[in-house]
């Protein structure tokens, strides 16, 4: 069996001077026409357009991201407007909350001052009651004392004697009246 | 039936009147009085009694002392009532009560005379403590 190595070694003229087979170069130059028609008609189309679609979609994701950047950047200007804005307005809440409550406790403390005054009053208008029924109580129970000290005394003193002569003396005083 | 307190002095008048006050009667009264529930009536009975006696020409003069009274000033006591009843029948009947202390406390069938001790003491309790108030 006879190499193109071989061959190639044996050629001694041409082309094959320069050690070329001419043969094996058309053949070789078939070969890779054909091999060059199958990949382009059958490969090379679909992976240039598999490749396009990968730039397109890399380029519509860089051009999103750029998008989403600026929106992004858009979105924190408005966070922090609106948080300042919400700031300012809870600080009015809290001033006005803080004034309310003031508000309230002195209304309150009026109210509890007011309240105290009322029941300090009633106090003392009970307390001037009570000392002059108090006082009332004793002095009845002074005149029912002084009242059983006579009684037992003229229980004693007054005999029947005594007692005729107290009938007849008031019997006069009546009949001058 | 209840017999209306006037109807019942009227009878009893009638009847001591009559025949005079009688232990008999005094039973009779209280048994009637007992079995009617109506014993807290009795004052008020005897009081119309007394006005039926004064208008039959009887006037009784009860007369309540801590003390008996000496007939001298039972004389007087008629003496002084002769004048305002002069054609009428005057009787003292007298109640021993210790709670007058002393003087006596006159009861006729309209009107009361208190010259007793007792009353003095009441007017004097009652114009302290009402002076006070």
């Amino acid at each position: 069996m006879i190499t193109p190595l071989a061959q190639f070694a044996d050629s001694s003229s041409g082309i094959g001077a320069l050690g070329i087979d001419g043969k094996a170069l058309v053949i070789q130059l078939i070969t890779f026409v054909l091999a060059f028609w199958i990949l382009k008609r059958y490969a090379f189309g679909p992976i240039i357009k598999v490749m396009n679609r990968r730039r397109e979609t890399i380029e519509g994701g860089v051009k999103l991201a750029e998008q989403m950047q600026r929106e992004k950047a858009e979105l924190d200007v408005k966070v922090e407007a609106s948080l300042h804005q919400a700031r300012q307005e809870a600080d009015g809440i809290i001033a006005g909350a803080k004034d309310m409550a003031q508000a309230t406790i002195a209304e309150a403390e009026t109210k509890a001052r007011n309240k105290a005054a009322v029941i300090v009053k009633e106090a003392d208008a009970r307390i001037a009651q009570d000392m002059a029924r108090a006082r009332q109580a004793l002095e009845a129970e002074l005149v029912g004392l002084v009242s059983q000290a006579t009684e037992a005394i003229i229980d004693e003193k007054v005999d029947t004697k005594k007692d005729a002569d107290l009938i007849e003396r008031a019997l006069r005083e009546e009949q001058a009246a | 039936m209840k017999q209306p307190r006037t109807k019942l002095a009227r009878l009893i008048a009638e009847q001591t009147l009559r025949q005079g006050v009688s232990k008999r009667l005094s039973r009779e009264i209280a048994a009637y009085l007992l079995s009617e529930g109506r014993v807290n009536e009795l004052e008020s009975v005897l009081r119309d009694v007394q006005v039926d006696w004064a208008e039959a020409g009887k006037v009784e003069v009860v007369a309540r002392s801590a003390h008996q009274l000496p007939p001298k000033l039972r004389s007087e006591i008629k003496r002084i009532f002769r004048a305002s009843y002069p054609k009428a029948q005057l009787e003292v009947t007298e109640i021993h009560d210790p709670s007058v202390l002393g003087g006596v406390r006159l009861n006729l069938a309209d009107r009361q005379l208190d010259l007793s001790i007792r009353n003095k003491l009441d007017r004097f309790k009652q114009a302290a403590l009402a002076g006070k108030e």
